[in-house]
């Protein structure tokens, strides 16, 4: 995975950097199995939870939609079709598992975990990390360097444009 | 200095140049099947293992159901996937690859045979049919080198790493020739460099090679910085001429210096390596890259074992304890990390129907075997190399059952992938559109 030259393809690693992080800090706290419900008032655990709120909001309203409008189409056209059907699968797959940890999240911010929506709340968790992971592994490893050769600079600044203000 | 290696191009065409999953997979679960029966084949063989030093036999035998049945057979199973992928280049036929296998199994069953019994006929048969295996084999993957225009490092180790594999199975089959005619002047040093070039020269190069790929992949990283893979790339198999060398004209100080030669090779690899996982997205990286990099340390003590064995230094049991440390300690620790890393991700590859939601890669088989297996290695290994050191059999016996319960929950992992693969193709036959719930 090495440099990229155009700004959109810097501008989506960006993105998979900070999502990966955050999964990152998902798997860490999720990974000890226990019977102690995460305490949602404050610290680390809730700070967690926000930043999974803002960060999948945005990678599933943002990102990922402007990748299946305007790149997988051009993606699917001059490189591989077969390429970007494997990432809108996942894609469609991925989207109900964030919706459904924005939503747990957002509920336990304002009252907590019960020990049955924590037990969701975990299995979403770590499915949602392995799939994601994946996921982020095959578009940096094949997907952006592929943008950085059929994009040319204009098309690149006005999608880099279009991108960021969508996210 | 610029980096050459552009990783990126693999998964482009990834999905293009996978091969059938069949012709991969056969490869793995032979493999696994021969990792449990290395361990058996010790056990048998317990008494004799702390004072080997060579010659057909049992011990001699279970060496070459490591090196052949697991070691051998998942690189050609690896490299047969991996570098099409890699380079964006198809094999221009899977015949070779069929052939290849079609006599490496029976070759390897034979050869192991007559070793054990030391039947020099049985011996002779079985040689000849492995060398030709591996010889296809070669040729195959030299055919895609010749032809790829890209990642430079990768396949500049690959190319050293088939040249020791032709010289390798050439004196592979004059030691054979040997044992019934005795034409050799020095049969040992012979054999020590069949040894150097299998161990360091065919497998450690080809390791050192998939390691620039595997490794940034797996760790979402940038390729390691180039320079210390070229200086690598020159002074690995400059170490290698000066140890075949060395124990050729039976001069040790040769021998030293292309130790120290190789370690200092070694060391620029492995710090690469640590610099990806360092600069690296994704920092858990699992059971897999403890065994990695628990293979990256004894290959460094393999190196330090090896230049105190030249020099005498390691006692009467000086070959064994060098045997366990780079067999055991270092080949068998990280090949085994590595495959427990693609078999599942290999299989996930193959499983993007539409018809159905593939599963994750942890629901294709339990992973809690993997951690047995991991202990019981570590304890194998441990238990096997005190028990050769202080001239114990029963240590290496009890090592011996330890390894081989850790090979079966190893085996019983691969064919849960294998298991959970196809019943996933089965049923996707069946199912409706991919559903996200």
């Amino acid at each position: 995975m090495d440099d990229l030259e155009l700004e959109l393809c810097k501008s989506l690693h960006k993105d998979h950097m900070i999502t990966l992080q955050l999964l990152e800090r998902l798997e860490t706290t999720l990974g000890p199995k226990s019977s102690d419900l995460p305490d949602t008032t404050g610290g680390d655990f809730r700070n967690l939870l926000t930043d999974l709120v803002t960060v999948l909001e945005a990678e599933v309203k943002g990102h990922f939609a402007f990748e299946e409008e305007h790149l997988f189409p051009r993606f699917a056209d001059e490189i591989d079709p077969a390429i970007t059907e494997m990432l809108q699968g996942e894609h469609e797959i991925i989207r109900p598992i964030a919706t459904q940890l924005t939503d747990l999240a957002r509920a336990a911010l304002k009252e907590g975990f019960t020990p049955d929506n924590w037990d969701e709340f975990r299995n979403a968790g770590l499915e949602l990390v392995e799939r994601e992971v994946f996921h982020v592994q095959k578009e940096e490893m094949g997907f952006l360097p592929g943008l950085d050769e059929i994009l040319d600079e204009d098309e690149d600044r006005e999608l880099n444009m279009m991108y960021l203000s969508a996210t | 200095m610029v980096q050459d290696v552009n990783p990126g191009t693999i998964l482009m065409s990834a999905q293009l140049r996978l091969l059938p999953p069949s012709l991969t997979f056969r490869f793995f679960m032979a493999a696994a099947v021969f990792h449990f029966f290395f361990w058996v084949a010790i056990g048998f063989s317990y008494d004799d293992v702390s004072t080997f030093s060579g010659g057909p036999g049992p011990v001699l035998s279970a060496i070459h159901i490591l090196t052949l049945g697991v070691f051998a057979m998942t690189i050609m199973g690896a490299a047969t996937q991996l570098i099409p992928v890699a380079t964006g280049l198809a094999h221009r036929s899977l015949w070779p690859t069929q052939i290849a296998w079609w006599l490496f199994l029976p070759g390897t069953l034979i050869f192991l045979t007559g070793l054990n019994f030391s039947e020099q006929w049985i011996m002779q048969l079985g040689g000849l049919l492995t060398a030709a295996a591996l010889l296809i084999f070669g040729f195959s993957i030299a055919d895609l080198l010749r032809r790829s225009k890209v990642l430079k490092i990768p396949v500049r180790f690959a190319w050293l790493s088939m040249a020791s594999l032709l010289v390798l199975v050439l004196l592979g089959l004059v030691l054979l020739e040997n044992f019934i005619h005795g034409f050799l002047p020095d049969h040992q040093a012979i054999a020590a460099s069949h040894v150097i070039l299998a161990l360091y020269g065919f497998m450690g190069l080809l390791l050192m090679g998939f390691s620039n790929i595997l490794v940034p992949m797996f760790a979402l990283s940038k390729s390691p910085p180039a320079r210390n893979q070229q200086i690598a790339q020159w002074l690995a198999p400059i170490g290698l001429v000066l140890a075949v060398t060395g124990v050729l004209v039976n001069t040790e100080e040769i021998v030293g210096i292309a130790v120290v030669i190789g370690l200092i090779a070694v060391i620029l690899h492995i710090q690469g390596m640590l610099w990806c996982l360092n600069s690296g997205m994704r920092k858990n990286l699992g059971l897999s890259f403890v065994l990695v990099k628990a293979g990256w340390v004894m290959l460094i003590v393999s190196l330090i074992a090896s230049g105190l064995l030249v020099f005498d230094l390691l006692g009467e049991q000086g070959p064994a304890i060098f045997g366990a440390i780079v067999l055991i300690g270092w080949l068998a620790t990280f090949l085994l990390g590595i495959l427990q890393r693609i078999v599942p991700f290999l299989a996930a590859m193959n499983m993007s129907k539409k018809t159905k939601k593939p599963p994750r890669l942890s629901e294709l088989g339990d992973e809690t075997k993997l951690k047995l297996h991991a202990v019981c290695h570590g304890l194998a290994f441990v238990t096997i190399t005190g028990g050769i050191a202080s001239d114990k059999s029963l240590p290496i016996l009890l090592g011996a059952v330890i390894g081989a319960v850790g090979a079966l929950f190893f085996a019983w992992y691969v064919v849960a992938v294998a298991r959970s693969y196809m019943a996933y193709h089965r049923e996707s036959e069946a199912t409706g559109p991919v559903s996200g719930d």
